[in-house]
């Protein structure tokens, strides 16, 4: 028998933003998911209760004391578009948190979060934990080809050697006292001009081998930009975990339908996603 | 979490020389080896009667790459394509962490040779399983599966000498990819089979319009749901024309959701009633379903779920 661990709760919706680019903040009352989410883990949604299939979505925030959680999506297809309709007091039916999140390393002490599109949420999380728990001074970049869902200006912090043009930072990030830039294919304001894991590694040609020593990637967003970030990672030997996204049924380990091929001493094995991920390191994943 | 109340005794009945607490069975592939959804708070595998584990073969076996699962009109399709760690594993890992008193646990078995199913039933039947499930209709893999059981010959020899095998209980689960199912239940009941499990997934398949390809990376899959809810119940009821005649039970599955899909199910013939897709869409959906058929018997003055069973006007 496993420890029960995953909760599902009745919520009602006690706030609901719709931003630019199809995007929305909904914030869930939570009794359980609150107190145990960790940055990576995520909860399986119904979007209404005509549709079969649970959506999972990353935690973005959670509140202990006002027992709340946070999630950002992205209008998709037909559940995330019922999502959207959901007004303040309706409820809503979850199950969480689930899955392993992203572990720091008290060795790794300049973490690097590198996230693109739905991707950003979780690394949102982790930065807040960060914040809250160590003194690590990590350093953000965020990606998206549609209006980033925050606002962003240009930073008060100085990059050494960096990019000068690229400026842009989101202003709850800055707030934290963190460094932080965006990179878009887009042409917004201050924002690097191109891919993120290309951002990441201009910064990383910043480093030395010490500073390099101390650098971890944290990283979630879709798979060709998790294979481009694993890719500098290892060019780098930089320690490098992904958060991961594979079509779910179950969520609970039950089913095997979220598999990813991993490198196990010699031998490949497909883990699932829900519940040995999401958050996986990218040098055992095998791509084929 | 382990309730120590069991479910009412209305709903409680035996086959095969075992108690089921509930007619629900949780259907293979659908909740793992047995203990996915203890995850879960609030679940207890003591709420069904039974647990089918997931397509067990002789060898461990990786499964289809991925997209292996796609949600469809009110259903899904999977081609998971059997990953499992193989039945030694099984036998010795998994079977010993599982709690034997709170529910009846069941083998599903698959094998691409007729050999390999008496291979794997010979090595269950030294075990403590309760009972085995011959799974002679997966859409999913390459050999074997759901060719077997559309050819009524090698359905019988594989009954057949999976019978001579071993004393447990045996259940076949048959194919709704077949015009007559009848005659595939016959043939297993001839080859000694004890109970029947209709029906397994039916062949299907969804292409991506915009990459113009198959979504799933196997082609074809499995459809089960709500979908195929009402060709899984003529299958059961013709099914059952043949199995009462023999005593013998069969767990009726195929989009059931909610108590009035289980007792449709029951009147079309079923003595048990399989729930797969339904709990990822509500884990804690077994307790509810006890509940509701308990109400229905009391409410239809019926003694027991048994007396439900092929009972339609
Ligand atoms: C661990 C994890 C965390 C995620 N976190 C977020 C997040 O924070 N914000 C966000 O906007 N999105 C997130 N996603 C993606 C999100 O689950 C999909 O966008 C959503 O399921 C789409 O549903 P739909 O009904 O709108 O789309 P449809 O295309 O209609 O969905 C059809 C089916 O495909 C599945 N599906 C479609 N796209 C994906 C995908 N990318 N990943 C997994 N399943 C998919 C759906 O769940 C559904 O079963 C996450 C996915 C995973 C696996
Ligand atoms: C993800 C998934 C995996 C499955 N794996 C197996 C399997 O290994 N062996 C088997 O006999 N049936 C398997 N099935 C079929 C189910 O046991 C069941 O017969 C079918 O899904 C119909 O019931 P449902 O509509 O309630 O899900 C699987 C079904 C699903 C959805
Ligand atoms: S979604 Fe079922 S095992 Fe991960």
């Amino acid at each position: 028998m496993k420890d029960s661990s995953i909760y599902i709760e009745n919520a009602k919706v006690l706030n609901h933003q719709h931003m630019e680019g199809g995007q929305h903040i909904i914030r869930l009352e939570s009794e359980k998911c609150s107190q145990y989410a960790k940055p990576g883990m995520f909860i399986h949604l119904k979007c209404d209760e005509n549709t079969l299939m649970r959506r999972p979505f990353s935690v973005m925030r959670a509140s202990k004391e006002e027992k709340w959680i946070e999630i950002l999506y992205k209008t998709f297809g037909h559940g995330t578009n019922s999502l959207k309709l959901v007004e303040v007091g309706d409820t809503l039916n979850y199950m969480g948190p689930i899955g392993n999140g992203f572990s720091l390393s008290k060795k790794k002490t300049i973490p690097l979060l590198i996230g693109g599109g739905v991707g950003i949420p979780p690394l949102i999380f982790l930065a807040s934990e960060i914040k809250e728990f160590c003194n690590f001074k990590p350093i953000i970049f965020f990606g998206s080809e549609v209006t980033f869902p925050f606002k962003y200006f240009p930073s008060k912090y100085m990059i050494k050697d960096f990019l000068p043009e690229v400026t842009a930072s989101p202003d709850f990030i800055e707030a934290m006292g963190f460094v932080s830039r965006l990179a878009s294919q887009q042409d917004y304001p201050g924002c690097y001009k191109g891919f993120i894991h290309e951002l990441a590694e201009h910064w990383i040609k910043t480093l030395n081998t010490d500073q390099l020593d101390k650098v971890c990637i944290y990283s979630c967003g879709p798979t060709p930009m998790l294979e481009a970030v694993s890719l500098v990672a290892r060019k780098y030997k930089i320690d490098c975990q992904i958060c991961i996204e594979e079509h779910m049924a179950c969520a609970v380990g039950g089913c095997a339908g979220c598999i990813v091929k991993i490198k196990d001493n010699n031998k490949i094995v497909s883990k699932r996603v829900c519940v040995d991920g999401p958050v996986f390191k990218s040098s055992t994943i095998y791509y084929e | 979490m382990v309730k120590d109340e069991k479910p009412s005794n209305k709903i409680r009945s035996n086959y095969f020389g075992l108690t089921f607490n509930s007619p629900i069975i949780l259907l293979s592939g659908c909740v793992g080896f047995g203990d996915e959804y203890t995850r879960v708070d609030g679940y207890s595998n003591s709420d069904v009667g039974g647990i089918c584990l997931k397509g067990t073969t002789l060898d461990e076996r990786l499964g289809n790459n991925a997209q292996r699962i796609y949600e469809t009109s009110d259903g899904m399709i999977n081609a998971i394509g059997l990953q499992n760690p193989g039945a030694d594993y099984v036998i010795d890992n998994i079977l010993p962490s599982l709690n034997f008193n709170e529910t009846n646990f069941i083998a599903n078995i698959s094998g691409a040779s007729v050999d390999e199913y008496v291979a794997i039933v010979k090595k269950f039947d030294n075990s403590n399983i309760n009972a085995l499930e011959i799974n002679i209709s997966c859409p999913n893999v390459k050999e074997g599966g759901v060719h077997f059981g559309n050819d009524y010959e090698m359905t019988s020899k594989i009954v057949s000498e999976c019978r001579k095998n071993t004393k447990k209980p045996l259940i076949i689960k048959l194919s709704p990819n077949q015009s007559n199912i009848g005659m595939s239940a016959q043939k297993c009941i001839d080859a000694g089979a004890d109970g029947l499990s209709v029906i397994n997934t039916i062949s299907a398949m969804s292409i991506d319009i915009k990459s113009r390809k198959p979504v799933l990376d196997n082609i074809n899959g499995g459809l089960s749901g709500p979908a195929i809810k009402p060709i899984a119940l003529l299958k059961v009821f013709e099914a059952y024309q043949i199995s009462k005649k023999y005593n013998i039970p069969i767990i009726g599955q195929g989009g059931i959701i909610n108590y009035k899909d289980a007792i449709e199910f029951i009147l079309a013939g079923a003595s048990l009633v399989g729930l797969g897709t339904a709990m990822f869409y509500d884990p804690l959906i077994c307790p509810k379903i006890n509940d509701e058929l308990v109400k229905y018997i009391e409410f239809n003055e019926i003694k027991n779920i048994k007396d439900l069973i092929g009972n339609l006007n």
